[in-house]
Formats: structure tokens, sequence, C-alpha cells
């Protein structure tokens, strides 16, 4: 998932210029005619689909001034059948390490509990990786991996989180043999009640991993600490 | 509360600050178009204020989505080899866009079998997170139906040219359309995905009469919402009262105190 928006950078006035283009093909294919074609040719002319890309592909066409102007895109055109769907695979992760903190834990996907919080692994010994927001595969916006701070049996590896230090090393391996490597930017340690988790889970922007944990006071009565600890790490290699 | 647990650093990137632009679906300022042909048996030419735009259109295809400057656009169909718009065989009709929103024109049969089009509009507001958006619309010369998904009915007796929509779990539903009231169904059963984050739309076309009944998807880009809540501990064994983390996160709290008072202090 996480088909992001596909606007061209050039996007801003797509309209004139694809009427730029059909005042173009028109005079390419008025000229094609005035070169003394036979009717059944111009009739082929007419028919002819609409080049999709630069004048110089060959071409029956003669080149007029269709380079006075870039040749516009073709509007996009697909499929809408069912099975003709693209399907978006991704890349998952399936282990992150902080070898300066000794972590280094299996990822699994999950995604939000009925509440609409993020699922946790039960097990805080397992990370779990947001499947619904960006991939550290996609290099592209924050790929979230959370894990609980403490199990029955104390605490859990991301428990020695808030002692990383910027600079440290993170490494993430994902199902594809890939592996990522990231250094540390940035400890936060945030209320829950202030904590903006739109920006936490930003789909845009830098390729960024966000390793989340849970700090602060425990509140007894609620079953929860106050606090979420965030990592913020920026990617520095990738190694295939 | 909150506090960078890096000396000096300037803690708050991840506050709420209400400054976070919301993810436009739609480019700001402009209207996002596509144009669904789904009238069977009939490639045509598309003409949009004169101009041939999309040329030899197939049925069952989808053309955009294309970003549009807000306005009023003509447009009109005519047979795939004529040679201007003078002769449509439908339209010219008034499309009407406003900006930062998102529609999709579909030329298609009414319920007696008569071409026609529709503008419609796409919900591109924000769903929950986990969720993603399932439109239906019928589009199909054929009474009104129900929509089925994964075994039960989840959209009842919509007709053409008619849609209705709602919001599910992200997953694959198998979807299967029946005559309203009845079971058997005369499409699909087929699966469909519904992604986070994207409104997924099914439309039913073609004709029952003429045995071409089909569906047709189109996937529109929205937004979904982050997790409501981050709650990563169970067990209090990382409480800060009882925790050796205290002494840790308070030495590296007062350095950055320490920092963020040199930083003023040079002002």
């Amino acid at each position: 998932m996480n088909a992001k928006p596909q606007h061209r950078p050039d996007a801003r006035s797509p309209w004139r210029r694809m009427l730029g283009f059909v005042v173009t093909s028109g005079l390419v294919v008025s000229g094609c005619v005035a070169g003394g074609m036979s009717g059944a040719g111009a009739s082929d002319v007419d028919a002819a689909p609409v080049p999709t890309t630069s004048p110089s592909v060959s071409s029956p066409l003669p080149a007029v001034s269709a380079s006075a102007r870039p040749v516009v895109d073709e509007v996009p055109i697909r499929s809408s059948a069912p099975d003709d769907q693209e399907k978006i695979e991704v890349d998952e992760p399936v282990s992150v390490a902080v070898p300066s903190l000794n972590i280094d834990m299996p990822v699994v996907p999950v995604g939000v509990e009925p509440d609409g919080a993020m699922e946790i692994p039960e097990d805080a010994g397992d990370a779990g990786w947001y499947k619904f927001g960006p991939a550290p595969s996609e290099l592209q916006g924050n790929a979230v991996i959370a894990a609980h701070v403490d199990s029955p049996q104390g605490l859990g590896p991301f428990g020695r989180l808030p002692g990383v230090t910027v600079g440290a090393v993170v490494t993430v391996a994902s199902a594809g043999g890939g592996s990522l490597t990231y250094e540390v930017t940035d400890v936060e340690q945030t209320d829950k009640n202030e904590v903006d988790l739109s920006a936490v889970f930003a789909e845009d922007g830098p390729a960024q991993l966000i390793l989340v944990t849970c700090g602060g006071n425990w509140d007894a009565g609620r079953g929860h600490y106050d606090d979420n600890v965030v990592v913020t790490a920026t990617v520095v290699d990738d190694v295939p | 509360m909150r506090k960078s647990l890096i000396a000096g650093a300037a803690a708050g990137t991840l506050l709420a600050a209400g400054l976070a632009a919301p993810a436009l679906a739609v480019e700001d300022g402009m209207s996002e178009l596509s144009v669904l042909h789904g009238i069977p048996d009939t490639p045509v030419d598309v003409y949009v204020n004169g101009e041939n735009t999309i040329d030899d259109f197939e049925p069952g295809d989808l053309a955009g989505p294309l970003d549009l400057e807000p306005g009023t656009y003509s447009v009109a169909l005519t047979a795939a080899d004529a040679e201007d718009d003078s002769e449509p065989v439908l339209g010219p009709i008034d499309l009407t866009l406003e900006a930062d929103m998102s529609y999709t024109a579909v030329a298609h049969l009414d319920a007696d079998g008569m071409a026609t089009a529709n503008l419609f509009t796409n919900d591109i507001s924000e769903a929950a997170a986990g969720e993603g958006r399932l439109t239906v619309r019928h589009v199909a010369a054929a009474p009104a139906v129900d929509i089925w998904a994964d075994g039960s009915v989840l959209f009842e007796n919509l007709a053409n040219p008619d849609e209705m929509m709602g919001d599910v779990p992200a997953g694959t539903y198998e979807a299967a359309v029946s005559l309203t009231g009845e079971t058997d169904p005369v499409l699909g059963p087929t699966d469909v995905d519904v992604s986070e984050g994207v409104n997924t739309i099914v439309y039913a076309w073609g004709s029952a009469e003429d045995d071409n009944l089909a569906l047709a998807m189109q996937m529109v880009d929205i937004h979904s919402a982050a997790p409501t809540a981050v709650e990563a501990g169970q067990y209090g064994f990382a409480d800060e009262g009882t925790s050796p983390l205290t002494a840790v996160a308070g030495a590296l709290a007062l350095l950055g105190l320490a920092g963020l008072g040199l930083r003023f202090a040079r002002r």
C-alpha cells in the first residue's frame, strides 16, 4: 500500500500542455497531408497512436515544429478491470538492531487496535513495524517500529532505548535480504497527551526510522506509562 | 511534560504544534479529474473544450487522474474515427470542477441502456488509521443491486446512477453483486483489495440484457490518520519512580536544561 499521489513536479498546468500538444499534433497531421500522402495514408495518420515521448522516436510523421514545445505527457490511461490492478509489494522489515544497546530483535508487521492505537507485539522481545506506514525499504517518510518496554519477565530490549546516544548506529534488515543503516539523530521522551503522532507517522519527507516505546511514570490505574520514548534515526547507508 | 533525552538538544520536534500541514490528496488549489469509459463496445474520442483529448478511448479504460485548474469544461464524446466534435455521440456536457476536489467523469449506460454521463465526486476526506474507503457505483444497464462483502450484504439496493460508500478496515474482501433481495451473484465474487489511505471505487458497468456486465476499479489516494496512541508498556517495570532509568533520564534532562540555558544566555 502507500501508493503516493503521483504528482509530477511539473504538473502545475498539465491541462495547458495537454491542449498545446493537441494543437501540435494537429499541425503534424496537417503537414503530413500537405506532404502529398494518399487519402488512405492520411486516414492511417489520423488513426495513429499519439506519440508518447519525444519527437525523436521513429515515426512516419515529419518532424514539424514539434520541438518548439516540449512534448506533453499523454493522458495516462489504464485498464479498470479488477484483474489488471497492480498489487504493490513492500519489502518488509524483519529485524532491527542497535548494537550499542545490545538490541537485536525480530520485527513483525502490525496494524491498529480496535481503539485506534498502534498494535504492539505482546512479547517485549518482538518489535512491530506499522504496516500502514512507510517501510524502511521505501526510503521515504517515517518507518515506525515499536515494542513494549516491558513484559512479565521485566524490561524488554526497548527498555534500553532512552540510553541511546546521538550518532548510534541502527540497522534494519528486510525480508528481501537488504539491510539499511541509520544513525540516531534525536531521542525524546514526551507525554503521550502531547506527542504529535501525525509527525511520528509522517508518510512523506526524508527516510527516517522511528523507534517508539514507553517511559515515564507508570500509571497503574490506566495500565499505561505516561510518556512515549521516541528515537529518530536517519538513513546513512543502503547496503543491498 | 516532555524533555529531550539528548543534552542540549531542542526538544519538541515531535510535539503537537498544529503546524504540520495535513497531507493533501489533491494538489493544492487544483482539481483532480479521472474519466472512466463504461459504455460497452464503443471506442470513443473525448473532446474537452473542443480538443480531442483522449483518442481512441476504449470501454473499461480509466484515464487520469489529471490535475486541472478549477473551472468549467465542456466535454463531448464522438465516435473514435470522427474528424471533430461536431457530431457527438454524447454531450457536450459541462463539468464544473472545484478546487481541492477529486472527480471521476463516467460515460456509461443508464438503467434503460441509453448512453449517459455522470460526474461523481470522490470522497477524499481523511480515513481513520488502518482503514480505507470502499465506494460502489452503479453505472450499468441493470436493475438495483445489493453489494456483498465476505458473504454478507454491505450495501443494499443500489440503483443506477447512485453510489454508496463506507470506511472499512484495510484488507481483501470477497465482493459480489446480486440483484436486490437475491443471493445469486450477477457479478463476482471477486477479490477487492481495500488499502489503507485509499478510496477504492468499484463500478458495476455494462448491460445485463447484453450479458456484458463487468466490474471496474479505481483507486484514489486519500489519507488515513496516524494511530491514536502508541501504548508500548504493560507492567510498570520501566516506571521512572522505581527504575534506574530515573537517574539517567534525570541527568540527561538536567544537561538538556543546561544547554537551553546556554542558548538563552547567548541571546
